[in-house]
């Protein structure tokens, strides 16, 4: 059997298992701990492929790299109608290899800036998107004329090719980078035909289509299309707007992750960016921690372009040399003069807890969110490394607290269609936490060790205006209480519309596949990515401007938490 | 400064909109969801579900009815109206529950809307006379205003005169091109080549949409369609044309300071944050429709079908299982099921059969009403909703009670949702709307002239294995109904997972207690005696409240308490609504508590 070397949110793997599920040929995936383990530039995976990059496929030995070179040997080894790759039509297979080279762009731009923005990969972002827009432009284009001529595909085929599987994910996913398809409908209409192929898989961020049975008989259909209508409702709520501050916002006073206990080595430098403005985190050599503005007293530069050796911090514009305990002790320009206290780096709030540091950026630092399964069960907990989430962070939160999209957007895992029904559960507030009991909910595969499917119960708590925790305990059938984890979600805001999510999880069972763990805990993120970063308003609405169901309650419970508790960062709160 | 709002904009192509895709449009800075349904209608709507904000057009055209994919609610076609929430399968969703629309108009082969546009679509006498043929439209990240100034110097030869279209001899450097006409975000232009034998003459029209401040969608149209065969080579050439044009005005347009996005308004509902939806109790009152009786045909032996239409404006959403009052020309008010599948909008559908001991309800409708007639008709309520959560679903219809189960079997049909009818009646002839049966095919099993020992047989037999997460729904003449749930509960099948539809109500009503209503919202305190109903008393004292059944069986004169407990005695409120204590049927029902404060 083929074995793929395999990644769940990988665009160009996600491309080799398409095709191998439509031409309906078994493999085996290997998965690879691509992110946040980097096993494919490991040295173990150096002799499968120098080149440090999935996919890889070894066909009964035969091993090839590369992804649209892949799909080349499957279609024409697997394919027997020779429509995938249609070798015997030298035109049409011109053009194949044209739009497949063409993929190779949209790979390198729209699913860069998808790099970039989920994992953080250092592409000049502006660049990447502009490039995906323009190749973008040829393609929608090129698409458009196609539909002139009846042609539903990139190349001159009655068929979909490889290239049109090449190109599919690129575009389905540029959205996660931040690229618009709006300007583009040819492009869009494309990607609902294509998911429409028999065979068609998807994965995190890819929904299937609606079924196109619209030529299926419709009973006396009688319609008037083009008649005006005048039912239009005027719209009178601004769409996201600004608020009146008053005061500092209490905001300031939590705590927020910054950065993983496990990459805080003596002598490094970490850079972040929070509540709009940037930080350093300094590990010195003798292990203390200083957190300071990462900008430099005398003119504004970022300090940490410039070097740390674990015991000082030399500012690179003029050489300020600073402490490990933020006092700035010598301006090169002025050798023999000592720098005045008010020189030096203020520090923040910083401290280590569940694996991670965080930091508080106010003056008086309210508690930790509360999460007890750390002590509880000692060794057992994993950290996801952070997902780069563009919306705000009560939206992220609120999204974690709901189990009423399970069958919709986690089809499959958390939730199936027609088990769609919410039963009502108990909110209360207990020593400050707001807890939800009793939430049951049917699940196929609640964890990721997979198993029966059965009832769920999950006990959701919010400590914390950006944090939320989850207990979910398996039915019976998958393990019950001894396959029992949770979950401490905590989102550290950038920017009140640009989010890192962090999610701790702690195994009940000490046994437990702790990197399986992070692995599914990743990819039901990922399938939420969209639909959270497609809200509008960005900012959660504490105003009246939505319409609740029943299965809301702890979502709306939420919202008057952070209404009681005067929150402003991420929400909004106009009527007018 | 003018008010973009009030005008109409092409916002895109009609074949931009092909069957069951969302399309994504953005005008004036709103993002829009734009959707055709398997009727044709075109429908616009904010590009936001009402629940948690998600873009609509991340969700499923399912033909009839759109889907979001955060949470599955549906909107219906045309109406844009909620039929159904998954999270609460078993209650009917809010009548309230509705989308924000936008006008819309297909016309020179655009789809149009606006904000709040003002008057009609721009008439363009020489599109209004002649053969449009809509060109490529391009999107700019330009300002409107500068691209509709551009365009003004748009050069272009006659279509017969593009290379490759025919005897076409490229020679536009020398077509003369004039602006011939001009209106708000649109102009002519006019391309006159003189040849050597001969003069070729075309008109094009620019439409710019005001995507945003600084972006735009340049759509354009010609007056005539190019002949037969160079259709491709005219759209290329405009389109490498325009490109060009659009690729000249971005490289001047990022020397200039960007302008700020236009914010647009988004669409505001009046709930607290705080409140929960209460289970929904889909029968308050609302205004009666006018409806014009479009269609009357002969269904099935005995039986008539009614189709209305409005008079204006959109019909309201309805939800399978739902059923309106008809008021009849001679003064009787009767309950009809509508027949209709779902997203069906454009006219209700009911079917009548004539009773042979008719009081003149179904006679009326049968003998009385024609085409073209004006009925007053009440909202759709729905006191039979239909879960769609079940693995498998049984629809047992009996005679004329097939009305309600056609619309849930085409609903479950649409919905790719396992179900099967059972439809028992006394011959083929008699078995009504052969053509919604034709469509659900072999879902349906008949069953013809039983004696009612044979249909209490087939019933045992296709009630006699309950299975786990199904739901039976039987809707029929009494005796039928009576063995039917019989048969059920025998098989084991839970009062909850049987679910029946009630025209009249068959309590026996004990009138025999004494009370005081006080009317809150009317500071008045009445005493209702033995004997008498409320809406009796309150009639008496001068207070109008509606009602249609008057037995406990339609909920139209549904009112919410405020105080006291109620003594409920109608079929209309299940069981969570009655033990709510908060509301209560005033034309049966009466009170335990010698006190009721109720909300008029």
């Amino acid at each position: 059997m083929i074995k793929l070397y395999d990644y769940e949110l990988s665009v160009n793997c996600y491309k080799q298992r398409l095709l191998m599920s439509i031409l309906n040929v078994p493999f085996e995936s290997i998965l690879i701990d691509f992110f946040p383990g980097w096993e494919h530039k490991g040295e173990a995976f150096a002799e499968i492929n120098p080149l440090g990059h999935i996919p890889v496929i070894d066909d009964d030995g035969y091993i090839l790299r590369d992804a649209h070179a892949i799909l080349v040997y499957l279609a024409a080894k697997y394919d027997p109608s020779g429509r995938w790759y249609p070798t015997h039509d030298a035109e049409v297979l011109g053009e194949v290899a044209s739009w497949m080279l063409f993929a190779e762009g949209t790979t390198n731009t729209a699913s860069g800036a998808r790099l970039h923005d989920t994992l953080g990969y250092p592409f000049d972002i502006d660049a990447v998107r502009a490039g995906a827009h323009r190749l973008f432009r040829v393609l929608d284009e090129h698409l458009w004329f196609q539909e002139q001529q009846g042609r539903d595909w990139v190349a001159g085929a009655a068929h979909p090719t490889i290239a049109d599987l090449a190109l599919f994910p690129d575009v389905m996913l540029a959205e996660q980078g931040g690229i618009s398809l709006v300007d583009y409908p040819a492009l869009r209409r494309w990607t609902d035909r294509f998911k429409r192929t028999p065979g068609f898989t998807v994965m995190p961020g890819i929904y299937p289509a609606a079924p196109d049975d619209s030529r299926r008989t419709t009973v006396a259909a009688s319609g008037s299309a083009g008649r005006p209508v005048s039912i239009s409702r005027r719209a009178d709520a601004t769409w996201n707007s600004a608020e009146v501050v008053e005061g500092p916002d209490p905001i300031i006073d939590e705590w927020f992750p910054v950065a993983s206990a496990a990459d805080v080595t003596p002598g490094s430098m970490h850079p972040f960016v929070l509540l709009d403005e940037r930080y350093v985190l300094l590990r010195r050599n003798d292990g203390g921690v200083l957190v300071t503005q990462d900008t430099c007293p005398h003119r504004g530069a970022q300090l940490s372009f410039g070097s740390f050796d674990g015991e000082r911090l030399q500012c690179g514009y003029h050489g300020w040399q600073f402490g490990a305990d933020g006092r700035c002790f010598h301006q090169p320009a002025h050798p023999d003069r000592t720098p005045p206290a008010s020189a030096g780096l203020p520090a923040v709030h910083v401290r280590e807890a569940f694996g991670l540091w965080w930091v508080c950026v106010g003056s008086e630092p309210r508690n930790l969110p509360f999460y007890d399964a750390f002590e509880a069960h000692p060794g057992l907990t994993t950290i996801c490394a952070p997902k780069r989430v563009r919306s705000s962070g009560p939206r992220i939160v609120e999204n974690f607290l709901d189990m009423a999209h399970f069958p919709f957007v986690h089809e499959g895992y958390l939730g199936r269609v027609p088990e769609t029904g919410v039963a009502d559960y108990d909110v209360r507030v207990v020593g400050g936490e707001l807890l939800a009991t009793n939430c049951l909910f049917f699940q196929p595969q609640p964890g990721p060790s997979g198993g029966e499917g059965g009832v769920v119960t999950y006990t959701y708590g919010v400590s914390h205006p950006y944090a939320a925790r989850l207990v979910k305990i398996p039915s019976e059938a998958d393990g019950g209480a001894r396959e029992g984890f949770e979950i401490l979600l905590v989102v550290s805001p950038e920017t009140e519309g640009t989010n890192r999510a962090w999610m701790i999880t702690t195994a009940y069972n000490p046994e437990a596949d702790l990197a399986a763990f992070n692995a599914f805990g990743a990819l039901i993120f990922e399938q939420d990515v969209d639909i959270v970063e497609s809200q509008r308003p960005v900012r959660l609405p504490l105003a009246p401007s939505e319409l609740h169901q029943r299965a809301d309650q702890m979502s709306l419970a939420y919202r008057r938490w952070l209404i009681e508790r005067g929150i402003r960062y991420g929400t909004s709160s106009n009527v007018d | 400064m003018e008010d973009l709002t009030a005008n109409w904009y092409p916002i895109a192509r009609s074949d931009d909109l092909p069957p069951r895709h969302v399309f994504h449009g953005l005008l004036l800075g709103r993002e829009l969801a734009l959707w055709r349904a398997d009727d044709g209608y075109v429908n616009v709507w904010e590009n936001r579900c009402l629940h948690r904000g998600v873009r609509l057009t991340l969700g499923h055209n399912e033909g009839r009815e759109l889907r979001c994919q955060y949470h599955g609610w549906r909107y219906a076609n045309r109406s844009a109206g909620c039929t159904y929430i998954p999270a609460h399968p078993a209650d009917a969703p809010a009548r309230t529950i509705c989308n924000v629309t936008f006008p819309m108009v297909e016309r020179y082969g655009f789809v149009w809307t606006g904000e709040a546009p003002q008057g009609d679509v721009p008439a363009i006498a020489s599109l209004d006379t002649g053969d449009p043929f809509a060109l490529r439209s391009v999107p700019a990240n330009v300002e409107p205003h500068v691209v509709l100034d551009a365009l003004a110097s748009y050069h272009f030869a006659p279509e017969t005169e593009v290379p490759d279209a025919g005897h076409g001899t490229a020679g536009h450097a020398d077509a003369l091109v004039s602006l011939t006409n001009r209106g708000v975000g649109w102009i002519e232009l006019t391309s006159i080549q003189l040849g050597e034998a001969r003069e070729a003459k075309s008109t094009i029209v620019f439409f710019v949409q005001p995507v945003d401040s600084a972006r735009s969608v340049i759509r354009s149209v010609l007056s005539r369609s190019p002949e037969p065969g160079s259709e491709l080579a005219v759209l290329r050439y405009h389109s490498t044309r325009i490109n060009r044009l659009r690729d000249a005005l971005e490289a001047e347009a990022k020397k200039r300071p960007t302008p700020e996005p236009m914010v647009a308004r988004i669409g505001q509902v009046s709930l607290e944050p705080s409140t929960m939806p209460e289970t929904a109790v889909d029968g308050r009152v609302g205004g009666h429709l006018t409806v014009v009786v479009a269609g009357k045909r002969q269904v099935g032996e005995g039986i008539v079908s009614f189709e209305f239409e409005p008079v204006e404006g959109q019909l309201p959403t309805f939800q399978p299982g739902a059923h309106i009052d008809v008021h009849l020309p001679n003064g009787l008010v009767r309950q009809y099921s509508l027949v209709n599948g779902p997203g069906e909008q454009g006219r209700y559908v009911i079917g009548v059969k004539l009773e042979p001991g008719s009081r003149g309800g179904s006679s009326c409708l049968h003998d009385l009403v024609r085409e073209g007639d004006l009925l007053a008709i009440s909202q759709p309520r729905n006191n039979f909703p239909l879960r769609r959560d079940s693995f498998r679903t049984v629809l047992i219809a009996g005679g004329i009670g097939v009305t309600p189960l056609l619309s849930m079997a085409q609903a479950l049909q649409v919905s790719s949702l396992d179900f099967a009818l059972h439809y028992f009646a006394q011959s083929p002839d008699h078995a009504a709307f052969a053509d919604i049966l034709e469509v659900l095919g072999d879902r349906v099993t008949f069953y013809f002239g039983l004696s009612p020992a044979a249909t209490g047989e087939a019933l045992r037999t296709l009630l006699e294995s309950p299975g786990e997460g199904e739901n039976v729904y039987i809707c029929g003449p009494g005796p039928m109904l009576d063995a039917a749930r019989a048969t059920a509960a025998a098989a084991g099948w839970p009062d909850r997972a049987v679910h029946f539809e009630y025209f009249k109500n068959t309590t026996q009503l004990d009138t025999s207690t004494a009370f005081e209503v006080e009317l809150a919202r009317s500071a008045l305190t009445l005493s209702v005696p033995p004997g008498s109903s409320i809406m009796e008393v309150l009639r008496n004292n001068g207070v109008a409240v509606p009602s249609s059944c008057e037995q406990g069986a339609c909920g139209t004169c549904v009112v919410a308490v405020l105080g006291g407990e109620p003594d409920h005695q109608d079929v209309y409120l299940n069981e969570s609504e009655r033990t709510a204590r908060d509301r209560m049927t005033i034309c049966v029902s009466r009170s335990r508590t010698p006190r009721l404060v109720l909300d008029i």
